[in-house]
């Protein structure tokens, strides 16, 4: 690597390795994961400067390289995840909810939203979603990808993303009135 | 009649567009005669809202002897 080489690096890392570490955090959750996907992309636009029109956007350049980069971070971690599904305590033989799960109703929901605190609350919830349920929450409600495109990247049946979304939400929905609502 | 179970999903299934005409009628009644499931319906759009939501929440940020550290990384694999 030459002078000048290492300047178009140490510029874009300038440039955009806090708006980077910020998008791909908010999906990621785990620094050192962050990291090595921000380094591949790096690496990965450096040898493809070529690519690159000079007329084109830089920043939305480099950031397209990082999606990519997270799509196969997603797909890998969906390979890791595969386990079964823990099943759901909120219906009874009938399949009515039992006493313990059923909905309360949610006072100053609308207040909640605007609450910092709301948010750290529905962070740990997420986290203890499975690692698959939370890849589909992920690509589903930050990304906002396709039905398809994420049963593709994440091999998937269609019916098991249902089941997977249906039992998140139970569980996320459970979480919530348990530890903010609730209170 | 569907269960409660059956009209989760299904609610879930109507907020994404892919029920049926049957099955949205089976659901419909099946949420005149229970709370619970109106409530759980609610609530699922609710949580749409603060999932969509950029949500604010504490993320770390990097140090300069990350970046440092990133880019000798960087470095090292292009020269390699």
């Amino acid at each position: 690597m030459n002078a000048a080489d290492a300047d178009i690096i140490n510029e874009w890392m300038k440039k955009y390795s806090d708006i980077f570490f910020n998008y791909t955090y908010k999906r990621v959750k785990d620094s050192d994961m962050v990291k090595d996907i921000m380094q591949e992309t790096f690496i990965s636009a450096w040898k493809n400067t070529s690519s690159f029109k000079k007329k084109a956007d830089e920043k939305t350049w480099l950031f397209a390289i990082l999606k990519n980069k997270l799509i196969d971070h997603y797909r890998l971690q969906a390979k890791l995840a595969m386990q079964p599904l823990n099943s759901d305590h909120y219906f009874d033989e009938v399949e009515h909810w039992t006493d313990s799960a059923a909905p309360l109703v949610w006072q100053n929901a609308n207040e909640a939203f605007n609450n910092k605190e709301f948010y750290t609350v529905l962070d740990i919830c997420k986290s203890k979603l499975s690692r698959l349920q939370q890849l589909v929450f992920t690509m589903k409600y930050i990304d906002e990808h396709e039905t398809n495109f994420i049963c593709k990247v994440l091999k998937i049946t269609a019916s098991n993303y249902w089941v997977i979304i249906h039992r998140s939400k139970l569980n996320l929905r459970n979480c919530l009135e348990k530890n903010w609502f609730g209170k | 009649m569907i269960t409660c179970k059956k009209s989760t999903e299904w609610i879930i299934k109507k907020e994404h567009g892919n029920l049926s005409v049957k099955q949205n009628l089976q659901l419909l009644s099946h949420l005149t005669i229970c709370s619970f499931c109106r409530l759980f319906g609610e609530q699922s759009l609710l949580l749409n809202k603060a999932l969509n939501k950029n949500n604010i929440s504490n993320s770390p940020a990097l140090t300069e002897l990350d970046k440092k550290n990133m880019f000798s990384y960087i470095k090292n694999k292009i020269s390699g």
